[in-house]
């Protein structure tokens, strides 16, 4: 059997056009008073969202010989999350903790990642809460 | 004795385990905000929306405002500014004075922007780009904060047809639509909707759609006041300069598509 040989042309393919996909207002019935504002959210409690690979929002951060872990993306009460921290992390002081409330950001001293990671995964029970 | 320290890095980590007692205090934020859907230019409200609580009840944020503003500013600059320098040569090529034997230093023309001629030595020459860099996702929260700001301050109007309204049942008024657009294009329609909601002094904006000439035509006369703005020229500024917005549900739909992270 002859071997056909074929040219191999280079092909080039338009590439597909970003399009907004509106958003979709869901029906209101559908819509519970818990899901609006005013439902007690930041108020002692707060909320810690996963990323979209499912990971804790835990990172560490090195500023030259300053290590410091970052949490991030937290919304609500981060007064009362500083606070469940502490009791949280034997060792942890007040001091190596500090809270951006505007941002949603809170840097402790040291290399905790690991640490952060298993202390939210065993004290954030209800796992329904954190899937988007 | 002795007593035996051992020096341990100021970042190690203590590794006893943890107390289980305690829960976090964790509790779910809130997830969408509601909305009144009008008829224009009534703006009498005929039904609720549910809007994403990301977009409108978004943190007060003045850094991301501020640089999406300064990122509009710098992209709608002309770049026209333009220097004169040597190489225009306004004067003439010819030698001030003979290289040697006046005492002075040496010169050569008149072009040199050494001298007292208004010359540039590396004048920027039109056009020039001053246009910047933002991140899409900062641009973005700065869109969801404006938005929400003025939804908080009760500035936002959001005209379209719900489901089981009136506008879709067939009650809805006759000189009434869904559309942020007038009957006609004269001025009168704008003069009679400014004074009916006593908007005399302030800033309109009308986010549409599509193009709607009736409006643009009739609000000509006050163009100073009002902004008409189709959905895809929005800017951040435009949203925060505005004392009442006037948003098409179809069009606020795309924006919150668009301007989602």
């Amino acid at each position: 059997m002859p071997v056909v040989k074929k040219a191999i042309k280079t092909v080039y393919l338009d590439t597909i056009p970003h399009v907004v996909k509106p958003f979709e207002f869901p029906a209101l019935s559908s819509i519970k008073a818990s899901d609006l504002p005013n439902n007690g959210f930041g108020n002692k409690n707060y909320y810690i969202p996963k990323t979209k690979f499912g990971h804790w929002p835990v990172y560490l951060r090195i500023q030259n010989t300053k290590i410091t872990t970052e949490i991030k993306r937290l919304k609500g009460d981060l007064i009362q999350f500083k606070s469940d921290l502490l009791e949280s992390v034997p060792g942890l002081e007040a001091r190596h903790i500090s809270v951006n409330q505007q941002t949603g950001n809170v840097n402790v001293k040291g290399d905790l990642v690991d640490i952060l990671k298993e202390v939210f995964t065993q004290k954030v029970k209800s796992e329904k809460l954190n899937e988007k | 004795m002795f007593v035996r320290s051992i020096r341990r890095l100021a970042t190690e980590a203590s590794t006893s385990t943890l107390p289980s007692a305690t829960t976090f205090n964790i509790a779910k934020p809130p997830q969408y905000t509601l909305a009144s859907l009008r008829s224009f230019p009534s703006l009498e409200p005929h039904s609720f929306i549910p809007l994403p609580a990301s977009f409108f009840d978004a943190p007060l944020r003045r850094d991301f405002l501020w640089s999406a503003v300064v990122f509009e500013a710098d992209a709608s600059r002309v770049g026209s500014g333009s220097v004169p320098t040597k190489g225009d040569k306004p004067f003439s090529n010819r030698k001030i004075q003979p290289q040697k034997g006046s005492g002075r230093a040496r010169v050569g023309d008149r072009n040199s922007p050494i001298r007292d001629n208004g010359l540039k030595a590396f004048g920027r020459k039109a056009p020039v780009d001053w246009s910047t860099n933002l991140p899409r996702k900062i641009y973005n929260r700065a869109i969801q904060t404006a938005f929400s700001q003025q939804y908080r301050d009760g500035k936002l109007f959001i005209i379209g047809a719900g489901e089981q309204s009136e506008a879709t049942t067939g009650k809805l008024s006759e000189t009434d639509s869904t559309i942020v657009d007038f009957k006609y294009g004269y001025e009168e329609a704008t003069k009679q909707f400014v004074e009916c909601h006593k908007m005399e002094k302030l800033h309109l904006l009308f986010v549409t759609d599509d193009l709607r000439e009736n409006l643009l035509n009739s609000t000509e006369y006050i163009a100073d006041k009002a902004d008409v703005v189709p959905k895809e020229a929005l800017q951040v500024r435009d949203i925060l300069k505005a004392n009442r917005i006037f948003i098409e549900a179809p069009a606020l739909q795309w924006l919150i598509g668009k301007h989602s992270n």
